[in-house]
């Protein structure tokens, strides 16, 4: 048995299918230069200038899209202009023009291995880039809330099973006592994302790297082994909930004419969680994941009311399909009351 | 009369009082601790009012209008005037400190930044200090810097100063040009931007 798997009766949890990715932005903005939402006549000035520091340095760079999980690493997608640069040989994402002239972004399983990737790639480029910074506040970023480190670092979770309790505003209160924040993640410009948290430091000046690292992983172990507990309890001594969350949503699933995406986020949410549990037929816990990041799924909501009814019938029948055969199987009829 | 009062205001509830405003009603004198924005609305002409009035006013951190209204008969038209003038300029006083608060190196109002929650550009964070500095403390709850910096700055000079001569005995003058204004960027204070 894995040793971040936990079995209770029929159900397996899984550390894994709770922790999604950890990550780590670094903001800096380049000396003399106003910030790209200011004034964006320097943007192709900038962006080679980006371009030819990683070329330099990392070989392997190149200019390209981000995947799905690169631009859940902003907190909103990226502006138009955004240059991305992706490299072989680290897990990091570059983006350029953002908010702030360079984003540094690491992904991977642990704030500590995020940060220290995103880190190399800071200093590589630091190499040849003046970055804006004054000794008192540290790195000068466009966003107050970025100034100092211009560090952001932290872990994406989900966290259906203390949702399902209610237990998700104690834990917010937690983490704003360890100076930590859970935001909702943007998937392709939507906000509300089935319950799959951002867990991410509040506060970016005062405190050095290392110890918002530290604190990160700390926030995300301890919300991790929470979200474990209340997926057991929510098995051992709430299973008509538990049964009633992924029944309902499967039904819709199966048999809604019209689906937003928002709504789809959520009800994908409880079948994730029981698909990741084992506990469903038709559906791994690996095509459930797929199915959270397919983009073609999560395109943006239509603005014009007649063309998002037939793009929300069209996702619905998409998922009509794709749900058909996804039943409970005997593990999860054992558990029901 | 100057008057100091450290309780908020008895007509809007909200903001702080700053000053004492007196009223006539039903033959008795009453006297208003009132913020300054309520102060001035009061103290407009009204067409069916009597009124005499007196409004004095100077910048500084502390408040110090006082207006009296009798029901003495109507008061001249210039000090109706000025009386107005006065009020209103003493109501955006504070609002006009906050407004005019531009950076200089981009435009940047404060304002904008209010609205919008970013800042122009490197120099903002000068400009803005006064500002920035509570705000800073309240959602940092720390306001100086105790990580990183950027160590690799003296290097960086000398790896461009190589690069730059590079490319002058190579005649690039395109790419010597670039390190050349890399340099200048350099050379201005870290803080300072707005190209």
């Amino acid at each position: 048995m894995s040793p971040s798997r936990r079995r209770r009766g029929y159900a397996d949890v899984y550390e894994e299918d709770v922790r999604l990715s950890a990550f780590a932005r670094i903001s800096r903005n380049i000396s003399g230069y106003k910030f790209p939402g200011r004034d964006s006549s320097n943007a192709d000035a900038i962006a080679t200038a980006v371009g030819d520091a990683l070329e330099r340095e990392m070989p392997s760079a190149k200019e390209g899209r981000a995947d799905a999980a690169c631009r859940s690493l902003f907190s909103a997608p990226p502006p138009a202009g955004t240059t991305v640069f992706t490299m072989r040989e680290e897990p990091v994402v570059v983006a350029a023009n953002g908010t702030d002239h360079v984003a540094v972004c690491g992904i991977a399983d642990t704030p500590q291995k995020a940060y220290r990737a995103a880190e190399k790639v800071e200093e590589a480029l630091g190499k040849h880039l003046s970055f804006a910074w004054r000794p008192d506040i540290g790195f000068l970023t466009a966003s107050p809330s970025d100034v100092g480190t211009g560090l952001k670092v932290g872990a994406i979770l989900h966290l259906e099973g203390l949702s399902l309790i209610g237990e998700m505003e104690p834990c917010i209160r937690g983490l704003d006592a360890m100076r930590m924040r859970a935001e909702s993640l943007d998937l392709a410009g939507i906000r509300q994302t089935g319950h799959i948290f951002r867990i991410v430091n509040a506060v970016t000046l005062g405190e050095d790297e290392q110890t918002l690292v530290k604190r990160s992983a700390r926030a995300a172990d301890a919300l991790v082994e929470q979200e474990i507990n209340a997926r057991i309890r929510l098995v051992e001594e709430l299973p008509r909930v538990f049964s009633d969350s992924v029944c309902r949503a499967l039904a819709i699933l199966k048999s809604a004419r019209l689906l937003s995406a928002a709504e789809l986020l959520d009800l994908l949410s409880p079948v994730r969680m029981a698909a990741s549990m084992g506990l469903l037929s038709g559906i791994t816990a690996d095509e459930a994941d797929r199915m959270f990041t397919s983009l073609p799924i999560f395109a943006p909501e239509e603005p014009d009311a007649d063309k998002r009814d037939a793009v929300d019938g069209k996702r619905a029948d998409e998922i009509n399909r794709r749900f058909a055969r996804v039943v409970p199987n005997n593990r999860f009829i054992d558990l029901m009351p | 009369m100057v008057y100091y009062l450290p309780m908020k205001c008895e007509i809007c509830h909200k903001n702080d009082a700053e000053t004492v405003f007196r009223r006539e009603e039903g033959g008795k004198t009453r006297e208003l601790y009132v913020c300054r924005e309520c102060a001035a609305r009061e103290s407009r002409p009204r067409p069916q009012a009597q009124r005499g009035g007196r409004a004095r006013g100077k910048s500084g951190s502390r408040p110090d209008v006082s207006v009296t209204i009798s029901g003495s008969g109507n008061p001249p038209p210039f000090i109706e005037a000025l009386l107005s003038a006065t009020a209103d300029l003493v109501s955006h006083m504070a609002e006009e400190e906050d407004c005019d608060l531009t950076c200089k190196k981009c435009g940047t109002k404060w304002s904008e930044v209010e609205e919008k929650g970013l800042l122009g550009c490197p120099s903002c964070w000068g400009a803005f200090a006064k500002k920035l500095g509570p705000r800073l403390q309240a959602e940092q709850r720390r306001v100086a810097h105790t990580g990183k910096s950027p160590s690799g700055a003296s290097q960086n000079r000398k790896y461009i100063e190589r690069q730059l001569q590079d490319a002058i005995r190579k005649e690039d003058y395109k790419e010597a040009a670039k390190l050349r204004d890399m340099l200048n960027a350099l050379d201005a204070p870290q803080e300072e931007g707005g190209r």
